[in-house]
C-alpha cells in the first residue's frame, strides 16, 4: 500500500491519526447503513417479484380475453365500445424516504362515479368476451401503479446500495490501510530521527568527555 | 343490361353468388394453416383473390374485410327489390356512427381518426354535421328524436352506457316499426329472434358479472318475445331453472348448450357461437322462397358471417392461437 506524500512531522501524524479515527467510524456507520438498506431492499424486491409475476400473469389473461373480443367484433365496434371510459383514477405522486434515499410514493385513488356502470357500452352491440377483459384490466390497474412505485424504489435503493458499498470498500480497502501505513511510516521516521538524535548526542557527549580528559 | 330491381332478378343473382361463399372445408383449411400467410393463401383461391392480391401483409386483413363488406353492401343496394327492408340490416352502422360521434362530442377530444363505419344508410358526413352542429333536422326523425333525448339527458351527466343503450333501443324501435309497416314477417321474425337472443345474452352477462335486475333492465331491448318479468325472475334464479324456463321456447337448445358450456368453462363463447348459428340457420331454412327478400338478406347475412369467420381465423393466426381455440369460436357456414 502506497504511503501518502506527507511531511513526516508530528503535526501531520496527529492529523492523520484523527483522520483514521474518522474513517474507521465512518466505515462502521456506512457498513451499518448498507446492511440495513440490504435488508429493506430484500423485502422490497420480494414484494416486487411477487407483484410483477401477478401483474404479468393477469395481464396475459386479460390480453387473451381482449384478443378474443377483438376476434369476434369488428375493430370499429370494439373501439367505439371503449372510447368513453367511465372509470377515473387519480394518481398523486409524492416523495418518501428510505434510509435517506428519496423514493417515489404514488397514491392511487379511484374517483369513479358510482352511478355509472364500469362497462361503458351496451350489451346488445358488444361481445361477452369483452366483459372479462374489461373487468380484468380494471383489476390490474391498482396493482400496476403499486408495481411502478415499488420497482422504481428498488432501482433507486439498488443504486444507493451500490454507492454505499463502493464507499465502504473504498474506506475498508484503500483509505484506512493507507492511513495506517502512513501513520506507521511517520512514526518510524520520527523514531528514526529520535534515534539519530540520541546517537548524535551520545557521540557529542563522548567527544566532550574525551576533550575534558585531555585537558 | 340495367339490373332489374325485381325479386326474381335479385334471387337469381344471389343464387349464383351463393356458390362462391366459402365452404366449410375451406374454412377448415384456413384454421389448419401454419401461419397467417398460409391462411391468406387459402383465401386467395376463392373469390377473395383480387383483394388478397392487394394486401402487402396479412396484418391488413381488416382492410380486406371492410372492402369486401362494402362490396356486398353496394351489391345488395343494387339488386334489392325492397330497399326499405334491406336497409334495416345496415342501420347498425348508422347507429354505430352515431354512438361514436356523440361520445366523441362529449369527450370533446381532438379530431383524431374516429372509428366510423362507412356502410350505413346515411353518409358519415351528414351524421357528423348533424351531431357537431346539433342540427338534428337533417336526420330522419327516428334518429333525430333519440339524439335530442340523449342531448337532454347528457346535459346533467354523460353516461356512455346510456348513450349506447338508448341508441340500440331507438334502432330496434325503428326496425320493428318498419317491419310491421311493411308487413314483412320474415324480417320481423328474424329481428325478434335476434333481440331475444341478445337479451338472453345480456341476461347471462349480467348474471356472470353479478349484477342485479336494475343493471339488466337498462340493457334489455323491447320487442322480444320473452317478457320483462321473465328476465327479472331469471336474473335471481339459478341457471338450471333458467334452462327449464326457456325449454319450451325456440331458444331452449341454444340456452341449454350455451349455459352448460358456460358453467364448465366460465365463458360465453359457446353461447355466442350458438346464437349466431341459430340466426343463420333460420335464414338458411327460409332462403328458398324465390319471390321474397329472404334469399337476398340470407346472402348478406351469410357474407357477414363469413367475414366474421375470416376475422376470427386471421386474429387467431396472427396471434398464434392454437387451432382448437379458433375452432371454439367458429360459426357455421351458410351453404
Amino acid at each position: 500500500m502506497a504511503v501518502m506524500r506527507v511531511n513526516p512531522t508530528r503535526m501531520e501524524l496527529t492529523r492523520l491519526k484523527n483522520r483514521l479515527q474518522v474513517a474507521v467510524r465512518g466505515h462502521k456507520l456506512l457498513k451499518d447503513k448498507r446492511d440495513e438498506m440490504m435488508r429493506r431492499f430484500i423485502d422490497l424486491i420480494k414484494r416486487n417479484k411477487e407483484l410483477r409475476e401477478r401483474v404479468e400473469q393477469k395481464l396475459t389473461l386479460a390480453f387473451k380475453d381482449f384478443l378474443m373480443a377483438r376476434a369476434v367484433m369488428s375493430s370499429e365496434v370494439l373501439e367505439e365500445a371503449i372510447m368513453f371510459p367511465t372509470r377515473k383514477v387519480e394518481i398523486k405522486p409524492s416523495i418518501g424516504n428510505i434510509m435517506g434515499v428519496t423514493v417515489p410514493v404514488i397514491e392511487y385513488k379511484e374517483v369513479t362515479d358510482r352511478e355509472l356502470s364500469p362497462y361503458p357500452y351496451s350489451f346488445a352491440a358488444t361481445s361477452a368476451e369483452l366483459d372479462g377483459a374489461i373487468a380484468a384490466f380494471s383489476d390490474i390497474l391498482p396493482l400496476m401503479v403499486e408495481l411502478a412505485q415499488i420497482e422504481k424504489t428498488c432501482q433507486m435503493l439498488a443504486d444507493e446500495i451500490e454507492k454505499t458499498r463502493r464507499r465502504v470498500n473504498a474506506l475498508e480497502y484503500v483509505v484506512i490501510p493507507q492511513l495506517k501505513e502512513t501513520i506507521r511510516y511517520i512514526t518510524m521516521k520520527l523514531d528514526e530521527n529520535e534515534r539519530g538524535n540520541r546517537t548524535r548526542l551520545m557521540k557529542v557527549k563522548d567527544m566532550l568527555e574525551k576533550k575534558d580528559a585531555t585537558i | 343490361m340495367m339490373p332489374q330491381p325485381s325479386y326474381e332478378y335479385g334471387v337469381a343473382r344471389v343464387r349464383v353468388l351463393e356458390t362462391r361463399l366459402l365452404t366449410r372445408e375451406r374454412i377448415e383449411r384456413m384454421v389448419d394453416a401454419e401461419s397467417a400467410e398460409e391462411a391468406l393463401k387459402v383465401l386467395s383461391e376463392t373469390s377473395y383473390a383480387p383483394l388478397v392480391a392487394e394486401l402487402s401483409s396479412p396484418y391488413e386483413y381488416d382492410e380486406l374485410l371492410s372492402k369486401e363488406m362494402k362490396r356486398v353492401r353496394d351489391f345488395i343496394d343494387e339488386i334489392s327489390p325492397d330497399p326499405a327492408i334491406t336497409e334495416l340490416f345496415f342501420l347498425k352502422y348508422d347507429f354505430h356512427n352515431l354512438k361514436v360521434l356523440l361520445k366523441h362530442r362529449y369527450l370533446s377530444g381532438q379530431d383524431d381518426e374516429l372509428p366510423l363505419a362507412r356502410m350505413g344508410t346515411i353518409p358519415v358526413e351528414v351524421l357528423k354535421k348533424a351531431v357537431e352542429d346539433s342540427d338534428s333536422g337533417i336526420l330522419p326523425p327516428f334518429m333525430a328524436d333519440v339524439v335530442k333525448d340523449i342531448d337532454e339527458i347528457c346535459v346533467l351527466k354523460v353516461d356512455p352506457q346510456r348513450i349506447d343503450t338508448m341508441l340500440d333501443r331507438a334502432m330496434y324501435d325503428h326496425i320493428f316499426e318498419v317491419c310491421r309497416r311493411k308487413r314483412n314477417s320474415f324480417a320481423l321474425r328474424y329481428f325478434q329472434m335476434q333481440v331475444d337472443l341478445l337479451n338472453l345474452r345480456s341476461l347471462l352477462r349480467a348474471k356472470r358479472l353479478g349484477q342485479g335486475f336494475d343493471f339488466l333492465k337498462e340493457m334489455l331491448i323491447p320487442h322480444g318475445s320473452l317478457s320483462v318479468s321473465f328476465y327479472s325472475r331469471a336474473i335471481e334464479q339459478p341457471y338450471e331453472q333458467l334452462i327449464k324456463e326457456v325449454e319450451s321456447t325456440p331458444y331452449g337448445k341454444v340456452v341449454a348448450e350455451g349455459v352448460e358450456d358456460f358453467l364448465r368453462g366460465g365463458t360465453l363463447t359457446a353461447f355466442e357461437r350458438l346464437m349466431d348459428d341459430y340466426l343463420l340457420s333460420y335464414v338458411r331454412s327460409v332462403r328458398y322462397n324465390p319471390f321474397g327478400i329472404e334469399a337476398i338478406v340470407g346472402y348478406l347475412l351469410a357474407k357477414e358471417n363469413e367475414i366474421k369467420l375470416i376475422r376470427i381465423i386471421m386474429v387467431g393466426k396472427i396471434n398464434n392461437l392454437p387451432a382448437e381455440k379458433i375452432r371454439e369460436r367458429l360459426r357455421d357456414v351458410y351453404v
